[in-house]
């Protein structure tokens, strides 16, 4: 099993798809830090004092207009969270100076690229195996087909994970050397590392996740295309079924990823769906999806 | 004899999109003996293809019973595969890896390393290709890169589906020249073709399959001689002549009307070419010509594929 993991992290980290993405990531994040880092300026003493008292009168703003949401128990830690939010809406910081507290929301923001990365990457890591037929001969190799299975999942869903998490932490590093350099540093402090990496992992768990659901789908169709056009079709009828009946869509799987992503308790009431609900909902489709792949795999012959 | 791949009845049907049944394989018996070149020969649409995908357990099969170097299929494969190599239906790897890397990533689940890979490259002659994009790559150079691929395991049986598709004459010649050395080097080698002089260039023994069933097996030199034997034809100055000579010996010949009107089909045994010869010669009639008729390759497998498919069953 351990030289057939080998082979497919060989294969995965040979794939021109994954050299692209990381090479493409790091030109993206390099471009964007240069353009900030340009814009942005050292604040002054002023500027900065205006923002931590914006900052400590945030608690108690929010505390005085809203309750805290059932995702984030402690209430203390929903406000903070809240803050960190609209830290630059509410003009905590300076306008003009780029701040590394603003991560989070950078990540957040970047989720949509990277959820669309996971799905490529799901569906053109499995469907391209078929495509050229390169399965077939890997079958000639290895017959235990629910280890070329396991393998294989796992290596996409992993791989799809660790390259997110990587591209992340590059630019969150990047963020705070140019806001080290022209920016500023304030309000990055415990609460908020414990906030971003939560979220930097949570946009890789979705990435991740989307990938695991078109790579089981190519697995099931044999077709890079059909995985991706099946998903497509799928998130038309989420939307259709969003419009048709606004308040039974727990199931939905769209907005299962958005909350989730989000963790964000104001988003989970607005959508109807709580953060516990998101999770179990994905759970459910992503085990439907892999064992029902899984069975497609190891019981269908290979024409 | 041991068989490195033995056959019995095995069946196999595929449900079509319009719900009907498609026959691949219809009771195919199949004996391979250990070391040498085997060849199998069918039309396109013969069974050649499924027959193969299922020595590899691709397929599974519905029926009959199949076994590859000593060990049941699909049960033993896992046993059966790190000793076996094949190309089914092609060259088949990712295009825009380099040849070195193709192998790579197969070497890793065997654990073979780089010396075995640069070996590979070696015997099948594209070493100095080895860091060329697969997809640069002429079809037969692809097709040496997918023999290499089933060598790096080392394997005692090879299976090469079709391996001349596609290819130009140099290609043939230098695949064909690569098959035969490694039969010579007393692995077993299972090709499949449609092209008859391919098979009959390299197989020292062959069968012949058509409709899912397995037609006729044996030697190659017993289709060449004797296989399908049912007569001589003799060419000789006056053929009207030779016939009441030849009946006299108690021989029955007919004149052949579209061969210039000097030859003669004989119905004979092959062994009794002499007997023929000597007849004529005793009464002044020298034989110009004389071959077997309808003994060779070519005559048994057309004759042999030519019969009409049975009926499929619908669902």
């Amino acid at each position: 099993m351990i030289a057939l993991l080998r082979s497919e992290f060989l294969r995965f980290r040979s794939r021109s798809l994954v050299a692209g993405v990381l090479v493409g990531g790091l030109l993206l994040i390099a471009v964007g830090l240069v353009l900030g880092g340009s814009l942005s300026r050292k604040p002054t003493t002023l500027e900065l004092t205006q923002s931590r008292i914006g900052l400590a009168q945030c608690p108690e703003r929010l505390n005085s207009i809203e309750e805290g949401g059932s995702g984030y128990g402690v209430i203390n830690d929903y406000v903070d969270y809240r803050c960190l939010q609209d830290f630059r809406s509410q003009g905590f910081a300076p306008q003009s100076s780029l701040a590394l507290a603003i991560l989070p929301l950078v990540l957040l923001g970047s989720s949509v690229i990277f959820v669309a990365v996971g799905i490529y990457f799901g569906a053109s890591l499995v469907g391209a195996d078929w495509h050229h037929r390169s399965m077939t001969t890997l079958l000639t190799w290895e017959s235990r087909r629910w280890r070329v299975y396991v393998a294989r999942m796992g290596t996409v869903i992993l791989g799809t994970f660790a390259i997110v998490l990587f591209l992340e932490a590059i630019g969150g590093m990047g963020l705070a050397l140019t806001a080290a350099l022209r920016g500023t540093l304030f309000g990055a402090d415990g609460f908020w590392l414990r906030a971003t990496v939560e979220i930097a992992v949570r946009v890789a768990a979705v990435s991740a996740l989307a990938a695991a659901f078109t790579a089981s789908i190519a697995m099931m169709a044999r077709s890079t295309g059909a995985a991706l056009g099946l998903l497509v079709a799928y998130f038309g009828y989420e939307q259709l079924m969003q419009a048709i009946s606004p308040t039974t869509n727990f199931w939905l799987l769209g907005r299962s990823f958005v909350v989730f992503l989000a963790g964000d308790d104001s988003l989970t009431r607005e959508l109807g769906i709580d953060l516990k609900a998101s999770v179990a909902a994905l759970a459910m489709y992503a085990g439907v999806a892999l064992i029902a792949a899984y069975i497609a795999f190891s019981h269908r012959d290979v024409a | 004899m041991g068989y490195a791949v033995e056959a019995s009845e095995v069946r196999k049907r595929y449900l079509d999109i319009h719900g009907k049944w498609n026959i691949a394989l219809d009771g195919m018996d199949l004996q391979v003996p250990e070391g040498g070149v085997f060849g199998l020969l069918g039309p396109n649409g013969a069974g050649k293809t499924t027959a193969i995908r299922a020595l590899v357990g691709l397929v599974r099969i519905g029926g009959g019973s199949l076994s590859v170097l000593g060990e049941e299929v699909p049960a033993g494969l896992t046993r059966t595969l790190p000793r076996v190599g094949a190309i089914v239906e092609g060259p088949a790897f990712f295009p825009r890896f380099t040849v070195r890397r193709n192998l790579e990533v197969l070497a890793k689940i065997s654990g073979v390393g780089r010396k075995g890979i640069d070996a590979a490259l070696e015997r099948v002659g594209i070493a100095e290709r080895a860091n060329s994009s697969a997809k640069d790559l002429s079809l037969g150079m692809r097709q040496r890169l997918a023999i290499a691929c089933t060598l790096i395991k080392d394997p005692e049986l090879l299976i090469f589906d079709e391996p001349a598709n596609g290819l130009d004459p140099e290609g043939i010649v230098q695949v064909r020249e690569l098959i035969r050395q490694l039969g010579a080097e007393g692995r077993t080698v299972f090709v499949s073709s449609h092209i008859l002089s391919e098979i009959r260039h390299v197989a020292d023994r062959v069968a012949i399959l058509a409709h899912g069933r397995t037609l006729a097996s044996g030697p190659v030199e017993s289709f060449l001689v004797e296989g399908d034997m049912t007569g001589l034809i003799v060419r000789v100055a006056d053929a009207s002549r030779a016939i009441p000579i030849l009946a006299a010996e108690g021989l029955t010949a007919v004149e052949i009307p579209d061969e210039d009107g000097d030859s003669l089909r004989v119905s004979c045994l092959p062994d009794e070419a002499e007997r023929v010869t000597r007849a004529l010669a005793r009464r002044d009639m020298y034989v110009r010509e004389l071959r077997p008729d309808g003994s060779d390759l070519e005559s048994a497998y057309l004759r042999l594929t030519a019969e009409p498919p049975p009926e499929a069953a619908s669902s």
